[in-house]
């Protein structure tokens, strides 16, 4: 079985051990906090993982924290709980992402189901996180003259319009067409451009240089 | 003669600004303006110097009284529209607040029990039953649950507290002052107001505070009652009396009165049809009445509106206080 890990930020200790003590029942791991402060402080290995948050903790509020999490470049799911049944505060909670607002008291049924969706939600945060490496690495071990290349591959050019526009000859662009394929090890044109689509995606995000 | 003339205007003035609003007494003091102008010039006997300056004078005092008249409107209306908002802002927000942390503190242990209840039960059904483990739930379970009965037993305190300060007092008495705190709101809302009172002393030990609560929040009731535009007779009335040598207090309205369901739960904690109620007002007002053995009640007015009553042990039985409504 994959590892998972549960986080848990809420400032009263009792409602803190009981949880802990609800998901070690059913074997999920956890790790929980008093505060905010003493979460960030805190080592996080990239597992699957979600976070369960009390809305209203004295310093800084779980609310704020969600809209912080993703500049701190922190993209775990969050669950939210609290012992106010807010419901403008849920629903702004909601847009921004979160998996669910449980009021406390919460029923067991409820929090797991919310903590197996954070799990997937989770993975493919992951998988995506994965991918996007892949791609940067791969690109970044590209020369200058092969992405150059690849960017108007994307665009739909053809050899010939490539070699006109980078002023080389159309061998060239052949020769750098082979090696850009061996080392996206990638086998068919299709793959390349899908993989290309992405780079660029990234490039237009900001996440990959040219 | 202007000048005589002229102190008559001001009178006219300062009857008018009982019974008309603002514009009116602005076109009036106009109109008189015009009158006194006119009486001017159509006086021929006389000098004209000494009718010049008695113009003046009279047109000055004219305006004067105007602006004055205008200055206390307005004054009346904030002070209006002040007591109208404080009672509730007092009502509505501390309610609100104080039931949004009480809910809150019991919410937070309620959670770590059924969490560790759930716990507790996931431990005993495993395969291999970790007896430990449970016991450690349910010891926090026992925990949990002795810290609410503790924020239930602070909430009793802090409202035990407040039934102190008893004193031997005349009903009567605090259905007047109470109903004085109020007149600018009857009169501000067009409700008419009859107000029987007993005519001997109705002896009572109560906080007399507290009673001017219950008492307001009643009448704060009735005229929120009487709001409603297809409401066309907007009555009050209070009554005091003596019933098998009890105090009573009586209240009839002529509002939207109430219906079967009204009656079986508006005493009910949290149960309120207007928006943005609390639906404690009356809940506090029957504990409060409860804790000087009293008794309050509602009901429908056969001829339309609501009908609430308090009946209070009276304290002395007094010769004076003749047996009867």
């Amino acid at each position: 079985m994959e590892p998972k890990l549960v986080y848990i930020i809420d400032d009263d200790m009792s409602v803190r051990d009981a949880l802990d003590d609800l998901l070690a029942s059913v074997d999920i791991e956890t790790r929980s906090f008093d505060s905010i402060e003493s979460f960030l402080q805190s080592e996080k290995n990239p597992i699957l993982s979600c976070l369960i948050l009390d809305v209203r903790m004295p310093g800084q509020s779980g609310m704020d924290f969600q809209h912080k999490m993703q500049k701190n470049g922190l993209d775990i799911p969050v669950i939210f709980i609290s012992g106010h049944g807010d419901i403008p505060m849920s629903v702004t909670a909601i847009k921004r992402g979160a998996i669910d607002f449980l009021s406390k008291p919460f029923r067991e049924q409820d929090i797991l189901e919310a903590i197996y969706r954070g799990f997937e939600v989770s993975r493919e945060k992951i998988k995506q996180h994965e991918e996007r490496n892949h791609v940067e690495k791969i690109y970044n071990s590209l020369n200058a003259g092969e992405k150059a290349v690849v960017s108007f591959l994307i665009k739909g050019h053809l050899n010939k319009q490539i070699a006109a526009e980078l002023n080389v000859s159309e061998i060239t662009v052949k020769v750098r067409r082979a090696n850009i394929m061996q080392k996206m090890q990638v086998k068919s044109f299709a793959d390349l451009i899908r993989m290309g689509i992405e780079i660029e995606k990234m490039l237009l995000e900001g996440s990959l240089q040219i | 003669m202007e000048i005589a003339a002229a102190v008559f205007y001001i009178a006219v003035i300062l009857v008018g600004a009982r019974f008309i609003s603002a514009k009116g007494v602005i076109v009036l003091c106009s109109i008189c303006t015009l009158l006194t102008v006119v009486s001017f010039f159509l006086t021929t006997k006389g000098l004209f110097e000494t009718g010049l300056i008695n113009c003046i004078i009279a047109l000055s005092a004219l305006y004067l009284t105007t602006y004055i008249i205008l200055r206390t409107q307005v004054a009346e209306n904030n002070a209006i529209n002040a007591t109208y908002q404080m009672t509730r802002i007092a009502r509505i927000q501390s309610l609100g607040e104080l039931t949004a942390s009480i809910a809150h503190e019991i919410n937070q242990p309620l959670a770590a029990t059924t969490a560790s209840a759930d716990a507790c039960r996931n431990w005993l059904m495993r395969d291999k039953p970790d007896i430990n483990r449970a016991i450690q739930a349910l010891e926090r379970i026992r925990r949990e649950t002795r810290r609410a009965s503790e924020v239930v037993e602070r909430i009793r305190r802090l409202s035990k507290n407040e039934i102190t300060q008893k004193e031997i007092c005349d009903l009567n008495d605090i259905v007047s002052d109470t109903l004085a705190l109020s007149n600018a709101l009857i009169e501000h809302h067009d409700i008419e107001l009859t107000w029987n009172r007993y005519d001997a002393p109705l002896i009572v030990h109560v906080d007399k505070v507290q009673m001017m609560q219950v008492i307001g929040n009643l009448f704060l009731n009735a005229i929120e009652a009487l709001q409603p535009r297809l409401v066309t007779e907007r009555f009050i009335t209070v009554k005091t009396f003596t019933m098998n040598a009890q105090a009573c207090f009586r209240m009839t309205d002529t509002g939207v009165g109430l219906s079967e369901e009204d009656i079986k739960h508006i005493f009910d904690a949290f149960w309120t049809k207007r928006d943005g109620g609390t639906g404690l007002g009356l809940t506090l007002c029957r504990a409060i009445v409860e804790a000087h053995k009293g008794i309050i009640s509602a009901r429908q007015n056969s001829h339309g509106g609501a009908i609430f009553e308090i009946i209070l042990p009276c304290k002395i039985n007094k010769e004076s206080n003749n047996s009867g409504a």
